[in-house]
């Protein structure tokens, strides 16, 4: 039998007036980590407040640690840690004596609060920074500290709203290999975000909202392997490209091809590493000045799944 | 962690602190001392022009004015904007989500906001003494401390129950302004203010009964509010107002548990 | 290889023929009106106004002569040394405390938050000075919009009166209200710039839709009782009471409707209080003007 899930929701749904945030979400989150996935306005912001009580549910439930959220269950808050989506709003406190504050919240006296602020702010690579102003800090070194805050008490479950936004690549990468680290001890890291590739490098496990409700969870290989099956599309610019395109044509390597008003052509594939042999073999010889493969963005999968479930 | 082994005293005395930070330090403080200064300055004029008696002016005009007027803004100047900053900017989401109760937060801001608010309570009321009591003659100084003090008392008790109301609404309301112009400025300073049955259930009755005792206030300025005939006394104004304290402490505890933070 | 910036490419569509603060004024008016507690306070003065004159209608059906009625009560009360009661310019005066005064501080209150703050919040200043819009065309927007409403809610009722009275009173009453439609539009025009002014330089100072609330609720109700002290104190200088917006508002409004002579020594000077009103303005339009010149440079 397998252990049980930390968090557990079922018929899980909550409107703001007529704006569905989210609707009768039934899941489940097992220790690792999971991407949350889904473009602005699919209901991640919204799972996360209802998973840390900060609201209600208009209907169903969600359980953490075995136990109904509801908004003083503070018990399940001592086994977690929460890094909003919003901006930190404390803004003329000092990076140190904010995550004290939030540190003897959770019980601690003051030097042990001071003391516990320097180690997350440590792990964060901001302890040169513990007596500098929120509002002195930049938007990469605020999201720090907001990841900083959820990691004060070393917490089983670690729920991260769009941590990246706004972070220099090395800050991205090191936030990425903490979150790695945590979920290698064996704690459960729930990571929010809009950009694929994000949480790609941290998880194969994802679990993708859209309006609301849930879209897919699984194994993002399994998704992705969905994705390949549809075609992809390659826009490409050189010397003598319909030559070219009829070469392509006859060796069954696209299914369709059309040129572009900017003298490009444009190739739908549906085996695409071939196609890429193929087109490196005619940058070679000099004949292709320029390949854009369609971008795997988030909103093309979803589009792809939306279509699918439709 | 169980829940009974988060200890409450240090997530209280944390938010106590930061929110006495917050609201003394930088330009925090200037809104109080604003409110703190027109006493002063209604001081400053009877000096210049008025030739009435020091010590009556400062219990007919000062002492109403400070119960009636600054107690109400003081308290909202404190309590509404730590609590609307909060919840408004979604702030609030980093404090309850940690393993306190809710209330015990909401405490320490009360407490902290109540203590940074009782430096401009007590200015408010020892300036304008002050400023009196040097401009006239023959009033014995133990006569003018007992005025003074009996005025600062007035104004804690005062400042600490408007505060438990201003916690409530800061909480319990996106509107607390308004609601607070209701409650505070309509339901206390207007309607305890005015002759009617009505008045009994307005805290600035109590407190102007308070002000009776411990200021001896004999006569009061009426020029816009009638006096009360019957003032109720100290024991029956410290039971309406701490009962009226509790009562606003356990709406905010209620509302907090209930409001959604965004 | 070299970076090189996106090319800019100028719009050669076909640009609007409106002046650049004509959007700020209607998305300020929508935005206004989509506020729930600003069409509760108009849909309450136009009630009230409504109900005023089906008021006056049914007291026309069953006592015909109820002018003369109400005067002579009006005498009765009136004590000896006053001049006799009648219906004219100055009972509009009175109508300040149904449609203005308890109207004034909410309204301000709901478009200091809804409107201004959410400006802040919505970090909305950059985005508003990254089009070709001045500072000034904002402020012009924005108070054009403001003053609209402020209108509405006040005056138009006022003026829906004043029609009902002169078409169901006698010839002569013309004469005797006939300065209230200019008087009255004048003086709240004035009023409402004053206000708008005001409240959108207290909300540049402090960067805060609360904090600005509760500045005006200070200025509104505070000043008030504060006036009466220093009048009692001053051996009855009533040019303390100019302290009072309300009070300023009341004594300008009796100027414009040209009353100001049947005020009493009870009140200030009415060049003190239209001085106060245009101090205002020209303090607030300075502040705003350099405040937000400061914010238009971020980015």
């Amino acid at each position: 039998m397998s252990a049980p899930p930390v968090i557990h929701c079922r018929g899980l749904s909550r409107w703001y007036g007529e704006v569905q945030g989210i609707s009768g979400l039934d899941l489940d989150i097992h220790p690792g980590i999971v991407g949350l996935l889904g473009p602005n306005g699919s209901g991640k912001t919204t799972l996360m407040r209802l998973l840390t009580g900060l609201i209600k549910p208009s209907r169903g439930y969600a359980e953490v640690f075995g136990q109904r959220v509801r908004p003083d269950q503070h018990s399940i808050f001592a086994r977690m840690g929460y890094s909003p989506g919003d901006d930190i709003h404390f803004e003329t406190e000092r990076a140190v004596d904010f995550l004290a504050l939030l540190a003897s919240l959770g019980g601690d006296s003051a030097d042990e609060a001071v003391r516990r602020a320097d180690q997350v702010l440590d792990q964060v690579g901001l302890l040169d920074r513990r007596t500098t102003k929120i509002n002195a800090m930049s938007k990469g070194m605020r999201q720090r500290v907001k990841v900083a805050q959820a990691l004060l008490f070393d917490p089983e479950l670690l729920l991260l709203d769009e941590p990246l936004n706004g972070m220099d690549p090395i800050s991205r990468r090191s936030t990425l290999d903490l979150v790695r680290d945590y979920s290698a001890r064996g704690r459960t890291v729930v990571l929010a975000s809009h950009v694929l590739h994000e949480v790609e490098a941290v998880t194969s496990q994802v679990v993708m909202l859209h309006h609301g409700r849930l879209l897919a969870e699984g194994r993002l290989d399994e998704i992705r392997e969905l994705v390949d099956r549809k075609p992809r599309r390659v826009v490409i610019s050189g010397d003598d490209l319909r030559s070219f395109a009829a070469k392509l044509l006859a060796e069954d390597l696209v299914t369709g091809l059309t040129f572009t008003e900017e003298g490009r052509l444009a190739l739908d594939t549906r085996s695409l590493p071939p196609l890429l042999d193929r087109l490196a073999a005619l940058g070679e010889s000099g004949q292709l000045h320029g390949l854009d493969i369609e971008d795997e963005k988030l909103e093309a999968v979803f589009d792809l799944l939306v279509g699918e479930t439709a | 962690m169980s829940q009974a082994s988060t200890p409450v005293r240090p997530a209280v005395r944390a938010m106590s602190a930061f929110a006495f930070r917050r609201r003394l330090s930088g330009l925090g403080a200037l809104p109080n001392l604003a409110v703190a200064a027109i006493p002063t300055l209604v001081a400053v004029v009877a000096v210049i022009f008025s030739t009435d008696d020091p010590f009556g002016l400062y219990g007919d005009y000062i002492v109403p004015l400070c119960i009636y007027f600054v107690i109400p803004f003081m308290s909202m100047f404190t309590m509404l904007p730590i609590l609307g900053e909060l919840y408004e900017q979604g702030a609030m989401a980093y404090v309850v989500t940690r393993p306190v109760p809710r209330w015990a937060p909401l405490l320490g801001l009360f407490q902290g906001s109540f203590l940074a608010m009782l430096p401009t309570l007590v200015l408010s009321a020892l300036l304008p003494g002050l400023i009196l009591a040097f401009s006239g003659e023959g009033i014995a100084t133990g006569l003018w401390l007992k005025r003074v003090g009996g005025l600062v008392a007035v104004l804690t008790v005062g400042g600490f129950s408007y505060g438990a109301v201003c916690l409530f609404l800061g909480v319990w309301s996106r509107r607390s302004i308004l609601w607070a112009l209701g409650l505070l400025i309509g339901w206390g300073a207007v309607i305890g203010g005015l002759p009617g049955d009505l008045r009994t259930t307005s805290p600035h009755r109590y407190l102007m009964g308070l002000a009776d005792s411990w200021c001896k206030v004999n006569s009061r300025w009426s020029g816009m509010f009638t006096p009360e005939p019957d003032p109720p006394g100290v024991l029956a104004s410290l039971t309406v107002l701490g009962l009226g304290s509790l009562a606003f402490f356990a709406l905010a505890w209620l509302a907090c548990r209930r409001r959604d933070i965004l | 290889m070299a970076f090189r910036a996106a090319e800019y490419e100028a719009f050669e569509g076909e640009r609007s023929r409106m002046p650049v603060w004509w959007p700020v004024l209607t998305s300020t008016l929508r935005r206004g009106w989509g506020s729930k507690w600003v069409r509760r306070i108009t849909f309450l003065s136009m009630a009230s106004a409504l109900g005023i004159t089906v008021m006056i209608y049914f007291l026309y059906q069953v006592v015909p002569n109820w002018r003369e009625m109400l005067v002579e009560m009006g005498n009765m009360v009136l004590p000896e040394n006053q001049e006799d009661a009648r219906i004219d310019a100055h009972t509009y005066l009175g109508l300040l405390r149904f449609f203005v005064f308890p109207i004034l501080l909410p309204l301000s209150l709901v478009f200091g938050y809804d409107l201004i703050s959410a400006d802040l919040r919505a970090n909305a200043f950059e985005s508003y000075f990254s089009r070709s819009i001045t500072p000034a065309a904002y402020i012009l927007g924005r108070t054009l919009a403001y003053v609209g409403f402020m209108l509405l809610v006040t005056l138009m009722p006022m003026l829906w009166i004043w029609a009902y009275d002169v078409l169901t009173g006698p010839d002569e009453h013309f004469a005797e209200v006939a300065s209230v439609p200019l008087g009255m539009t004048a003086a709240m025009f004035i009023t409402s710039l004053a206000l708008a002014l005001m409240i959108q330089a207290v909300t540049a100072i402090t960067k805060s839709g609360i904090w600005t609330n509760l500045t005006f609720v200070a200025i509104f109700i505070f000043t008030a009782p504060v006036g009466g002290i220093l009048f009692e104190l001053s051996g009855e200088n009533a040019n303390f009471f100019a302290l009072s917006i309300l009070h300023c508002i009341h004594v300008f409004t009796a100027t414009c409707l040209g009353v100001s002579d049947d005020l009493d020594d009870q009140y200030a000077d009415p060049n003190l209080t239209a001085g106060v009103l245009f101090l205002i303005i020209f303090l607030s339009l300075l502040v705003l003007l350099q405040r937000l010149r400061k914010r238009s440079l971020v980015g």
